[in-house]
Protein backbone atom coordinates (compact mmCIF):
# COMPACT_ATOMS: atom_id res chain seq x y z
CA UNK A 1 0.00 0.00 0.00
CA UNK A 2 1.16 3.19 -0.98
CA UNK A 3 1.36 6.73 1.13
CA UNK A 4 0.14 9.38 -0.84
CA UNK A 5 2.31 12.57 -1.25
CA UNK A 6 -0.23 15.08 0.48
CA UNK A 7 -0.64 12.58 3.31
CA UNK A 8 3.40 11.70 3.59
CA UNK A 9 3.31 15.36 4.26
CA UNK A 10 1.00 15.68 6.65
CA UNK A 11 2.73 12.67 8.92
CA UNK A 12 5.52 14.80 8.66
CA UNK A 13 4.69 18.23 9.59
CA UNK A 14 3.47 16.43 12.74
CA UNK A 15 7.38 16.01 13.70
CA UNK A 16 7.20 19.81 14.90
CA UNK A 17 6.54 20.75 18.35
CA UNK A 18 2.51 21.58 19.57
CA UNK A 19 1.58 20.61 16.02
CA UNK A 20 -1.30 18.25 15.64
CA UNK A 21 -3.13 16.91 12.88
CA UNK A 22 -5.43 19.74 12.46
CA UNK A 23 -2.08 22.08 12.78
CA UNK A 24 -0.97 19.61 9.72
CA UNK A 25 -3.86 20.23 7.78
CA UNK A 26 -3.54 23.93 8.20
CA UNK A 27 0.03 24.07 7.41
CA UNK A 28 -0.52 21.82 3.77
CA UNK A 29 -3.04 23.57 3.02
CA UNK A 30 -1.37 26.85 2.85
CA UNK A 31 1.39 25.34 1.36
CA UNK A 32 -0.08 24.36 -1.38
CA UNK A 33 -3.12 26.76 -1.86
CA UNK A 34 -1.20 29.63 -1.49
CA UNK A 35 1.84 29.50 -1.23
CA UNK A 36 3.96 26.74 -3.38
CA UNK A 37 6.97 28.56 -3.92
CA UNK A 38 7.22 29.37 0.00
CA UNK A 39 6.87 25.61 0.59
CA UNK A 40 10.06 25.18 -2.18
CA UNK A 41 12.03 27.37 -0.06
CA UNK A 42 10.98 25.35 3.03
CA UNK A 43 11.88 22.02 0.96
CA UNK A 44 15.69 23.41 0.00
CA UNK A 45 16.40 24.83 3.67
CA UNK A 46 15.21 22.30 5.29
CA UNK A 47 17.69 19.94 3.68
CA UNK A 48 20.12 22.28 3.32
CA UNK A 49 20.08 22.34 7.08
CA UNK A 50 20.13 19.29 7.96
CA UNK A 51 22.98 18.46 5.73
CA UNK A 52 25.43 21.42 6.55
CA UNK A 53 24.92 21.81 10.18
CA UNK A 54 26.44 20.05 12.89
CA UNK A 55 28.08 19.96 16.03
CA UNK A 56 30.91 22.23 17.46
CA UNK A 57 33.86 19.94 17.86
CA UNK A 58 34.85 22.23 20.99
CA UNK A 59 31.52 23.42 22.50
CA UNK A 60 28.59 21.18 20.87
CA UNK A 61 26.85 24.18 19.38
CA UNK A 62 25.43 24.31 16.36
CA UNK A 63 27.55 25.25 13.24
CA UNK A 64 28.38 25.07 9.94
CA UNK A 65 32.34 24.46 10.08
CA UNK A 66 34.06 22.27 12.65
CA UNK A 67 34.52 24.88 15.42
CA UNK A 68 30.99 27.35 15.66
CA UNK A 69 31.49 31.05 15.49
CA UNK A 70 31.92 31.75 19.69
CA UNK A 71 35.17 28.87 20.27
CA UNK A 72 36.57 30.22 15.96
CA UNK A 73 36.33 33.90 17.34
CA UNK A 74 39.99 35.16 18.27
CA UNK A 75 38.39 37.99 20.19
CA UNK A 76 36.59 36.02 22.92
CA UNK A 77 39.01 35.37 25.52
CA UNK A 78 39.51 31.50 26.56
CA UNK A 79 39.91 31.65 30.39
CA UNK A 80 35.97 31.80 30.80
CA UNK A 81 33.83 29.55 30.26
CA UNK A 82 30.28 29.45 30.89
CA UNK A 83 28.13 26.03 30.90
CA UNK A 84 24.76 26.58 29.11
CA UNK A 85 21.66 23.59 29.10
CA UNK A 86 21.28 24.49 25.00
CA UNK A 87 22.17 26.47 22.41
CA UNK A 88 18.99 28.48 22.62
CA UNK A 89 20.94 29.63 25.92
CA UNK A 90 23.57 31.03 24.31
CA UNK A 91 21.13 33.29 22.32
CA UNK A 92 19.99 34.06 25.32
CA UNK A 93 23.44 35.18 26.90
CA UNK A 94 24.88 36.98 24.04
CA UNK A 95 21.50 39.22 23.76
CA UNK A 96 21.17 39.90 26.99
CA UNK A 97 24.92 40.14 28.45
CA UNK A 98 27.94 41.26 27.34
CA UNK A 99 29.65 37.91 27.99
CA UNK A 100 33.11 37.54 25.84
CA UNK A 101 34.36 34.25 27.46
CA UNK A 102 33.22 30.85 25.40
CA UNK A 103 31.06 28.46 26.07
CA UNK A 104 30.11 24.41 26.36
CA UNK A 105 26.86 22.97 25.31
CA UNK A 106 25.20 19.79 27.29
CA UNK A 107 22.56 19.46 24.80
CA UNK A 108 20.56 18.44 28.22
CA UNK A 109 20.85 18.15 31.88
CA UNK A 110 21.56 15.17 34.55
CA UNK A 111 18.39 13.55 34.65
CA UNK A 112 19.15 10.42 36.57
CA UNK A 113 15.44 9.21 36.73
CA UNK A 114 15.41 9.67 33.14
CA UNK A 115 18.58 7.70 32.51
CA UNK A 116 20.24 10.34 31.51
CA UNK A 117 23.61 10.35 32.95
CA UNK A 118 27.41 12.20 32.66
CA UNK A 119 28.48 10.68 29.45
CA UNK A 120 25.45 11.85 27.35
CA UNK A 121 25.96 15.33 28.23
CA UNK A 122 29.50 14.75 26.53
CA UNK A 123 31.63 15.78 29.91
CA UNK A 124 34.03 13.63 28.94
CA UNK A 125 34.98 16.26 26.04
CA UNK A 126 34.54 19.30 28.63
CA UNK A 127 36.90 17.40 31.11
CA UNK A 128 39.54 16.98 27.99
CA UNK A 129 38.77 20.84 27.78
CA UNK A 130 39.43 21.57 31.53
CA UNK A 131 42.72 19.63 31.97
CA UNK A 132 43.76 20.96 28.22
CA UNK A 133 42.86 25.03 28.13
CA UNK A 134 44.11 27.60 30.39
CA UNK A 135 40.47 27.62 32.04
CA UNK A 136 40.30 30.08 35.00
CA UNK A 137 36.82 30.59 35.99
CA UNK A 138 33.83 28.05 35.22
CA UNK A 139 30.36 29.96 34.85
CA UNK A 140 27.40 27.73 35.32
CA UNK A 141 24.31 28.34 33.81
CA UNK A 142 22.04 25.57 34.05
CA UNK A 143 18.48 26.33 34.49
CA UNK A 144 17.16 26.59 38.20
CA UNK A 145 15.62 23.01 38.45
CA UNK A 146 16.48 20.24 40.49
CA UNK A 147 18.28 18.74 37.55
CA UNK A 148 20.20 21.57 36.81
CA UNK A 149 20.83 22.02 40.59
CA UNK A 150 22.79 18.40 40.39
CA UNK A 151 24.06 19.01 37.25
CA UNK A 152 25.85 22.38 38.60
CA UNK A 153 27.00 19.55 41.55
CA UNK A 154 28.76 17.66 39.11
CA UNK A 155 30.65 20.24 37.00
CA UNK A 156 32.12 21.77 40.28
CA UNK A 157 33.47 18.45 41.04
CA UNK A 158 34.83 18.46 37.78
CA UNK A 159 36.37 22.10 38.10
CA UNK A 160 37.66 21.12 41.49
CA UNK A 161 39.67 17.98 40.16
CA UNK A 162 41.35 21.23 37.78
CA UNK A 163 41.59 24.06 40.40
CA UNK A 164 39.60 25.61 38.44
CA UNK A 165 37.00 28.87 40.16
CA UNK A 166 33.31 27.79 39.67
CA UNK A 167 30.69 30.68 39.57
CA UNK A 168 26.61 30.18 39.28
CA UNK A 169 24.33 32.86 37.81
CA UNK A 170 22.51 34.88 40.50
CA UNK A 171 19.05 33.50 40.94
CA UNK A 172 16.18 36.16 42.85
CA UNK A 173 13.80 37.81 42.00
CA UNK A 174 12.94 39.12 38.71
CA UNK A 175 13.62 43.02 37.72
CA UNK A 176 10.51 45.13 38.35
CA UNK A 177 9.10 42.08 40.26
CA UNK A 178 7.59 43.08 43.46
CA UNK A 179 8.39 40.79 46.33
CA UNK A 180 4.65 40.57 46.91
CA UNK A 181 4.30 38.35 44.01
CA UNK A 182 7.56 36.57 44.19
CA UNK A 183 6.66 33.03 44.39
CA UNK A 184 8.04 31.69 48.08
CA UNK A 185 11.70 29.66 46.83
CA UNK A 186 13.05 32.26 44.61
CA UNK A 187 12.44 34.87 47.20
CA UNK A 188 13.98 32.23 49.86
CA UNK A 189 16.75 32.29 47.59
CA UNK A 190 16.88 36.19 46.58
CA UNK A 191 17.36 36.40 50.07
CA UNK A 192 20.04 34.22 51.17
CA UNK A 193 22.10 35.63 47.97
CA UNK A 194 21.78 38.80 49.13
CA UNK A 195 24.53 41.22 47.98
CA UNK A 196 26.21 44.46 49.95
CA UNK A 197 24.76 47.29 48.46
CA UNK A 198 27.21 49.36 46.17
CA UNK B 1 -16.85 7.48 39.03
CA UNK B 2 -14.30 11.07 39.12
CA UNK B 3 -12.91 11.65 42.37
CA UNK B 4 -12.53 15.25 43.39
CA UNK B 5 -9.31 16.23 46.21
CA UNK B 6 -8.32 19.64 47.42
CA UNK B 7 -5.04 20.66 48.76
CA UNK B 8 -3.74 17.66 49.79
CA UNK B 9 -0.19 17.17 51.02
CA UNK B 10 2.22 16.36 48.12
CA UNK B 11 5.82 15.82 46.69
CA UNK B 12 6.75 15.37 43.32
CA UNK B 13 8.65 12.49 42.70
CA UNK B 14 9.05 13.06 38.86
CA UNK B 15 8.03 15.24 36.13
CA UNK B 16 8.02 14.78 32.18
CA UNK B 17 7.28 17.39 29.77
CA UNK B 18 3.90 16.41 27.58
CA UNK B 19 2.71 18.23 24.14
CA UNK B 20 3.45 21.69 23.84
CA UNK B 21 3.20 23.45 27.18
CA UNK B 22 2.07 20.51 29.82
CA UNK B 23 3.28 18.26 32.14
CA UNK B 24 2.93 14.92 33.28
CA UNK B 25 4.05 14.27 37.46
CA UNK B 26 4.44 11.69 39.01
CA UNK B 27 3.21 12.48 42.48
CA UNK B 28 3.32 10.78 46.37
CA UNK B 29 -0.08 11.89 48.02
CA UNK B 30 -0.56 11.17 51.68
CA UNK B 31 -4.04 10.07 51.45
CA UNK B 32 -4.38 8.54 47.58
CA UNK B 33 -0.74 7.02 47.52
CA UNK B 34 1.52 7.73 44.09
CA UNK B 35 -0.97 8.86 41.47
CA UNK B 36 0.07 10.19 37.96
CA UNK B 37 -1.15 13.80 36.86
CA UNK B 38 -1.35 15.98 33.73
CA UNK B 39 -0.90 19.64 34.57
CA UNK B 40 -1.47 21.43 32.01
CA UNK B 41 -0.19 24.56 30.90
CA UNK B 42 2.37 24.39 33.63
CA UNK B 43 5.31 25.02 31.33
CA UNK B 44 3.73 28.53 29.40
CA UNK B 45 5.54 31.12 30.45
CA UNK B 46 2.90 32.81 32.69
CA UNK B 47 1.82 29.68 34.40
CA UNK B 48 1.60 30.18 38.21
CA UNK B 49 2.52 26.29 38.66
CA UNK B 50 5.52 27.40 37.04
CA UNK B 51 8.78 26.43 39.32
CA UNK B 52 6.43 24.53 41.75
CA UNK B 53 6.16 21.35 39.42
CA UNK B 54 9.25 20.54 41.01
CA UNK B 55 10.37 17.38 43.08
CA UNK B 56 11.93 18.02 46.68
CA UNK B 57 9.37 20.87 47.26
CA UNK B 58 6.46 20.77 49.73
CA UNK B 59 2.86 21.05 48.23
CA UNK B 60 -0.56 20.99 48.51
CA UNK B 61 -2.08 19.83 45.26
CA UNK B 62 -5.74 19.81 43.92
CA UNK B 63 -6.59 17.15 41.41
CA UNK B 64 -9.10 15.19 40.35
CA UNK B 65 -8.83 12.02 39.54
CA UNK B 66 -10.62 9.60 37.21
CA UNK B 67 -8.67 6.17 36.23
CA UNK B 68 -5.27 5.91 35.79
CA UNK B 69 -4.55 9.67 35.10
CA UNK B 70 -5.70 13.04 36.85
CA UNK B 71 -5.28 16.11 35.99
CA UNK B 72 -4.16 18.94 38.51
CA UNK B 73 -6.12 21.56 39.33
CA UNK B 74 -4.66 23.63 41.63
CA UNK B 75 -0.81 23.83 42.95
CA UNK B 76 0.21 25.48 46.32
CA UNK B 77 3.72 25.45 47.44
CA UNK B 78 3.28 23.97 51.59
CA UNK B 79 6.04 24.51 54.45
CA UNK B 80 8.80 23.09 55.13
CA UNK B 81 10.88 22.35 51.62
CA UNK B 82 14.23 21.18 52.73
CA UNK B 83 16.64 22.47 50.89
CA UNK B 84 19.07 19.77 49.02
CA UNK B 85 22.24 20.15 46.92
CA UNK B 86 24.64 17.91 46.03
CA UNK B 87 25.51 14.12 47.47
CA UNK B 88 21.86 14.78 49.36
CA UNK B 89 20.46 15.79 45.82
CA UNK B 90 21.45 12.72 44.05
CA UNK B 91 20.19 10.63 47.56
CA UNK B 92 17.00 12.44 46.98
CA UNK B 93 16.91 11.35 43.45
CA UNK B 94 17.87 7.54 44.85
CA UNK B 95 14.79 7.53 46.97
CA UNK B 96 12.56 8.94 44.21
CA UNK B 97 13.11 6.14 41.67
CA UNK B 98 13.04 3.32 44.27
CA UNK B 99 9.63 4.76 45.06
CA UNK B 100 8.46 4.84 41.51
CA UNK B 101 9.89 1.72 40.78
CA UNK B 102 8.55 -0.55 43.92
CA UNK B 103 5.33 1.39 45.13
CA UNK B 104 2.55 0.62 43.61
CA UNK B 105 -0.46 3.24 41.81
CA UNK B 106 -3.38 4.38 43.43
CA UNK B 107 -2.71 2.38 47.06
CA UNK B 108 -3.14 5.23 50.00
CA UNK B 109 0.34 5.12 51.61
CA UNK B 110 0.02 7.73 54.37
CA UNK B 111 2.66 6.29 56.91
CA UNK B 112 5.21 5.77 54.02
CA UNK B 113 4.20 9.62 52.96
CA UNK B 114 5.32 10.86 56.84
CA UNK B 115 8.55 8.40 56.94
CA UNK B 116 9.53 10.43 53.49
CA UNK B 117 8.28 14.11 54.38
CA UNK B 118 10.73 12.81 57.82
CA UNK B 119 13.48 11.80 55.76
CA UNK B 120 13.88 14.74 53.27
CA UNK B 121 15.73 16.80 55.57
CA UNK B 122 17.79 14.31 57.35
CA UNK B 123 19.74 13.83 53.68
CA UNK B 124 21.42 17.76 53.85
CA UNK B 125 22.68 16.24 57.15
CA UNK B 126 25.55 14.06 56.13
CA UNK B 127 25.71 12.32 59.78
CA UNK B 128 22.44 11.40 59.68
CA UNK B 129 21.53 10.32 55.78
CA UNK B 130 22.40 6.68 55.91
CA UNK B 131 21.13 5.83 58.86
CA UNK B 132 17.69 7.46 57.92
CA UNK B 133 18.27 6.28 53.99
CA UNK B 134 18.71 2.15 55.40
CA UNK B 135 15.39 3.25 57.58
CA UNK B 136 13.18 4.43 54.62
CA UNK B 137 14.38 1.26 51.98
CA UNK B 138 12.97 -0.89 55.20
CA UNK B 139 9.85 1.38 55.33
CA UNK B 140 9.29 0.73 51.37
CA UNK B 141 9.71 -3.06 51.68
CA UNK B 142 6.87 -3.48 54.88
CA UNK B 143 4.86 -0.96 52.60
CA UNK B 144 4.73 -3.08 49.42
CA UNK B 145 4.40 -5.76 52.07
CA UNK B 146 7.63 -8.01 50.67
CA UNK B 147 10.05 -7.30 54.05
CA UNK B 148 11.68 -10.26 55.35
CA UNK B 149 11.98 -11.01 59.10
CA UNK B 150 15.26 -9.68 59.76
CA UNK B 151 14.91 -11.22 63.02
CA UNK B 152 15.15 -14.94 62.18
CA UNK B 153 16.93 -17.12 59.96
CA UNK B 154 14.55 -18.06 57.07
CA UNK B 155 15.56 -21.20 56.69
CA UNK B 156 15.47 -22.64 60.16
CA UNK B 157 13.49 -20.25 61.88
CA UNK B 158 15.75 -19.78 65.21
CA UNK B 159 16.39 -16.50 66.19
CA UNK B 160 19.56 -14.53 64.11
CA UNK B 161 22.07 -14.44 67.00
CA UNK B 162 24.26 -11.25 67.16
CA UNK B 163 27.59 -12.60 66.70
CA UNK B 164 26.68 -15.27 63.79
CA UNK B 165 27.15 -15.10 60.26
CA UNK B 166 24.69 -14.96 57.64
CA UNK B 167 23.90 -14.67 53.82
CA UNK B 168 20.87 -13.57 51.62
CA UNK B 169 20.26 -16.62 49.65
CA UNK B 170 16.55 -14.97 48.08
CA UNK B 171 14.13 -12.50 49.54
CA UNK B 172 12.81 -14.86 52.32
CA UNK B 173 15.99 -13.20 54.98
CA UNK B 174 19.09 -14.13 56.72
CA UNK B 175 20.37 -17.46 56.19
CA UNK B 176 23.00 -18.82 58.79
CA UNK B 177 26.54 -19.82 57.23
CA UNK B 178 29.69 -21.24 58.87
CA UNK B 179 31.66 -18.04 58.91
CA UNK B 180 32.75 -14.41 57.60
CA UNK B 181 32.94 -14.29 53.73
CA UNK B 182 32.24 -11.91 50.97
CA UNK B 183 28.66 -12.27 51.22
CA UNK B 184 28.18 -12.77 54.69
CA UNK B 185 27.19 -10.52 57.12
CA UNK B 186 26.93 -10.83 61.01
CA UNK B 187 23.75 -10.87 62.44
CA UNK B 188 24.12 -7.42 64.62
CA UNK B 189 23.72 -5.80 61.64
CA UNK B 190 20.38 -7.60 60.72
CA UNK B 191 19.00 -6.96 63.92
CA UNK B 192 20.30 -3.03 63.85
CA UNK B 193 18.00 -2.81 60.54
CA UNK B 194 15.00 -4.82 61.38
CA UNK B 195 14.95 -2.92 64.86
CA UNK B 196 15.71 0.57 63.12
CA UNK B 197 19.16 1.08 64.59
CA UNK B 198 21.50 1.61 62.20
CA UNK B 199 23.15 4.78 63.20
CA UNK B 200 22.10 4.40 66.43
CA UNK B 201 24.84 5.32 69.25
CA UNK B 202 23.74 1.57 70.76
CA UNK B 203 24.95 -0.15 67.93
CA UNK B 204 28.61 1.15 67.50
CA UNK B 205 29.87 -1.67 65.10
CA UNK B 206 32.89 -0.41 62.59
CA UNK B 207 31.53 -0.86 59.24
CA UNK B 208 27.88 -1.35 59.93
CA UNK B 209 26.73 1.27 57.80
CA UNK B 210 28.69 -0.18 55.10
CA UNK B 211 27.56 -3.68 55.89
CA UNK B 212 23.87 -2.18 56.11
CA UNK B 213 24.22 -0.69 53.19
CA UNK B 214 25.19 -4.08 51.01
CA UNK B 215 22.31 -6.07 52.72
CA UNK B 216 19.76 -3.12 51.61
CA UNK B 217 20.93 -3.49 48.55
CA UNK B 218 20.94 -7.09 48.34
CA UNK B 219 16.99 -7.51 49.35
CA UNK B 220 16.02 -3.89 46.75
CA UNK B 221 17.71 -6.05 43.78
CA UNK B 222 15.62 -9.10 44.55
CA UNK B 223 12.50 -6.90 44.02
CA UNK B 224 13.97 -4.79 41.41
CA UNK B 225 14.61 -7.31 38.82
CA UNK B 226 16.85 -7.54 36.15
CA UNK B 227 16.92 -3.32 35.52
CA UNK B 228 18.86 -2.03 38.26
CA UNK B 229 18.36 1.48 39.78
CA UNK B 230 20.45 3.92 37.71
CA UNK B 231 21.02 6.66 40.07
CA UNK B 232 22.24 3.76 42.72
CA UNK B 233 24.92 3.14 39.86
CA UNK B 234 25.78 6.59 39.90
CA UNK B 235 26.09 7.06 43.81
CA UNK B 236 28.18 3.96 43.92
CA UNK B 237 30.73 5.48 41.44
CA UNK B 238 30.38 8.86 43.12
CA UNK B 239 31.27 7.52 46.13
CA UNK B 240 34.11 4.97 44.66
Amino acid sequence: MSVSALEELLEALRCLPGVGQRTAQRMCMHLLERDREGAGRLARALELAVERIRRCDQCRNFTENTLCRYCASERRRGDVLCIVESPADILAIEQATGFDGRYFVLLGRLSPLDGIGPEDLGLDLLARRLEAEQVRELIIATNTTVEGEATAHYLKRMADRNGIAVTRIAQGVPLGGELEYTDRSTLAHAFSGRQPVR
Amino acid sequence: MTLRVSLTPCWILHRRAWRESSVILDALTRDHGRISLVARGARRPRSSWRGLTEPFRALQASFSLRGEMGTLTGLEAGDGSPKLQGLALWCGFYVNELLIRLLPRQEPAPELFDAYTGLLPKLADPEHRAPALRRFEMAVLYETGVAPDLTRDAKTGEPVAAGGWYRLVDETGPVRTSGPGPESWEGQVFLALAGGQIGSKAVGKPGLQRDARKIMGRLLAFHLGDKPLYTRKLLDREES
